[in-house]
């Protein structure tokens, strides 16, 4: 160990070809760790001990640590897995900067008077449905110019496997390291026990104002248990759920003060969102102040739009002063997930979760149920 | 999108195990023997949770913190002063103590305590080395400031062979008291001298002193001029209170 003897100037570096390393006796199921070739020596440590982890809780994990030319051949190497006999491949993790496609897409609202909208958003399903067919329609031009850029997807359009990203940080090659070392350290705090929070549900809406206490009673219940709430966490005794609320003394900075606290392991806040910021939260706001919570779910737009290198959903997962460890968002501007015959996908996920699943497991479940019109 | 670890369920967490120490080393060297203070670094399991050094917040006034993130550390009964923690390292600052001989090193965190021994010594000198080539060279600058090191040993910087009949400084811990007494347990505000004589050989010959004496807290500066040697690599030894540094720490030398 010599992570902390006394270095006056200087690091080691290596390089390293392509290396792929299994680790596969340690449960059913199979990660997949793409490792962008830049980063492998800086984070070799961290990034052992992730593996350990995840084998510890029952993942085989299988590292592949070369580039990949094209989104094409990314998603070769994740099908040769997948059907791999015995891999059982649950999911992927790309570590670093990866080839992106990107789909045009319709987010159509539930609101008859807002129309819908579409536009080419980078698109990670690209990734997560093996099986699908990702085409271009005759005469369909790329807004970016994008040459791996899709209007079509049709034939098995379920996701096979969830796929997540420790993207880069700031586009900074060093601030990356350092920020995926951090974010290793932190998970194997979680996994041990080190880190810990209290097991509640914190949501805070920017959407709702209630003016009376009518209201404020009307937006509690929706947030409780209304069609879109996040039964069973929001329902739960102890789930603290703010807005602005005078007549009832609540208020969103309440739930953004909560969130600095630490009080819940689970928070969701609806927003609205640009790359830069998640509502009242920007970018600014999370690298200065904490952000205690363990799972991170915004619905603000275009938060996690990783063509911009200093996205919000990046910063609230890398700041030096956060504590979350798994973080959703959207590449575009559809912000939540959609409805499918089982309901809301906060309904959704919380009934997966709470049943044992893993969130890339709640994930699939609401993703590959056929979605309906709200 | 997901950024993240999806393989987290949202589960009862575990309870942290309790701690376990491995083994209690000199902070610089990692061999057997610490020296009150000076650096000490105790390996083993659970020992903390996130790694995190100590910043300015940790501070009372001009003193040291006895605790970082909940773990503490005591030496012989007395508490040390707590610099960095991890799961598997803690590197402390070994308190004051006049005893030698074996003595109890204790851990206590949130999950519990771990018990380990030392070997409290007078003197244990120990010189800084680089990172790179599993610590051969010794930290060196010159005069000015310059890095002194193999040429191409560290990335990004540059670094330049030693010469003959210049002045190199050396950093190390591990040296004893200074003149007068800087207590442990306080921030060092000025260098002062080495209360024991200190003498440095570099390739097997005497490297006529300039100045040693402690700089900051467990750190201890040595100047040296380095005596006449051909090229290559030399090891450098120090030697105070009867007690020799390690001879595998090299110094690149150019005439």
């Amino acid at each position: 160990m010599s992570a902390q003897r006394f270095i006056v100037a200087g690091a080691c570096l290596t390089l390293l070809a392509s290396v792929e390393a299994a680790n596969g006796a340690c449960g059913s199921h199979t990660v997949a760790i793409l490792v962008d070739p830049k980063l492998v020596a800086s984070i070799r440590a961290g990034l052992s001990q992730f593996e350990t982890d995840l084998c510890t809780d029952g993942y085989n994990t299988v590292e592949h640590s070369a580039g990949f030319a094209d989104p094409l051949a990314l998603r070769a190497h994740l099908k040769q897995l997948y059907d791999q006999p015995g891999r059982s491949l649950a999911g992927a993790i790309l570590i670093g900067a990866f080839p992106h496609a990107y789909q045009w897409v319709t987010a159509a609202s539930s609101n008859p008077s807002i129309p819908s909208t579409s536009e080419e958003a980078l698109s990670f399903q690209y990734y997560a449905d093996l099986n699908g067919t990702f085409a271009r329609s005759p005469g369909y031009v790329s807004q970016g110019g994008r040459p791996y850029s899709y209007d079509l997807h049709s034939g098995d359009v379920n996701w096979e496997i969830w796929v997540a990203v420790l993207p880069y940080y700031k586009g900074h090659l060093a601030q990356t390291a350092d920020a995926l070392n951090r974010y290793f350290a932190r998970n194997h705090a979680y996994r041990t026990g080190w880190l810990r929070l209290p097991q509640v549900f914190l949501q805070i809406s920017e959407h709702y104002r209630a003016t009376t206490r009518a209201e404020h009673q009307l937006y509690l219940d929706a947030m409780r248990s209304g069609p879109y709430a996040w039964t069973p966490f929001s329902n739960a005794p102890d789930a603290r759920l703010y807005f602005d609320s005078p007549p009832g003394g609540l208020s969103v900075p309440q739930g953004y003060a909560d969130l600095q606290a630490g009080v819940a392991d689970f928070t969701v806040t609806d927003t609205h969102g640009y790359w830069g910021a998640g509502g009242q939260l920007t970018i600014a706001a999370v690298e200065t102040n904490p952000v205690r919570t363990i799972f991170f779910w915004s619905n603000g737009c275009a938060i996690g739009d990783l063509d911009r290198p200093d996205n919000f959903l990046t910063s609230v997962l890398y700041s030096r002063v956060s504590e979350v460890l798994i973080a959703k968002g959207t590449t575009n501007n559809s912000g939540g997930m959609g409805n499918n015959s089982n309901g809301s996908f906060g309904h959704n996920m919380a009934a997966a979760l709470a049943s044992g699943a893993s969130f890339g497991q709640a994930i699939l479940s609401h993703v590959n149920v056929p979605l309906i019109v709200p | 999108m997901i950024l993240g670890d999806p393989t987290l369920p949202r589960k009862t967490q575990r309870v942290p195990a309790a701690p376990k120490i491995d083994k209690v080393v000199h902070g610089v060297d990692f061999q057997e023997g610490i020296v009150p203070g000076s650096w000490m670094t105790i390996f083993g399991s659970s020992l903390a949770g996130i790694p995190r050094a100590w910043t300015e917040r940790d501070f009372q006034g001009d003193r040291l913190p006895t605790t970082l993130d909940g773990v503490r550390v005591n030496v012989n009964g007395k508490p040390a002063y707590v610099y960095y923690v991890s799961p598997g390292q803690a590197n402390v600052l070994a308190p004051d103590d006049s005893a030698t001989g074996a003595v109890k090193v204790e851990l206590v965190n949130a999950a519990g305590r771990a018990e380990g021994t030392a070997t409290l010594a007078r003197f244990h000198p120990a010189f800084f080395s680089y990172e790179p080539e599993g610590g051969r060279y010794v930290i060196a600058f010159s005069a000015d400031w310059a890095y002194l090191a193999r040429p191409g040993l560290l990335p990004n910087v540059t670094t330049r062979a030693a010469r003959p009949r210049e002045t190199v400084i050396l950093y190390g811990s591990g040296f004893g008291p200074a003149d007068p007494a800087l207590p442990a347990g306080l921030m060092v505000a000025a260098a002062r001298p080495l209360a024991n004589p200190v003498t440095v050989s570099i390739g097997g010959l005497m490297a006529p002193p300039v100045w040693s004496g402690q700089v900051g807290s467990g750190l201890y500066q040595i100047m040296v001029t380095v005596p006449e040697l051909p090229a290559g690599d030399h090891s450098v030894v120090a030697e105070i209170g009867g007690a020799r540094s390690a001879a595998a720490r090299m110094l690149t030398i150019q005439p």
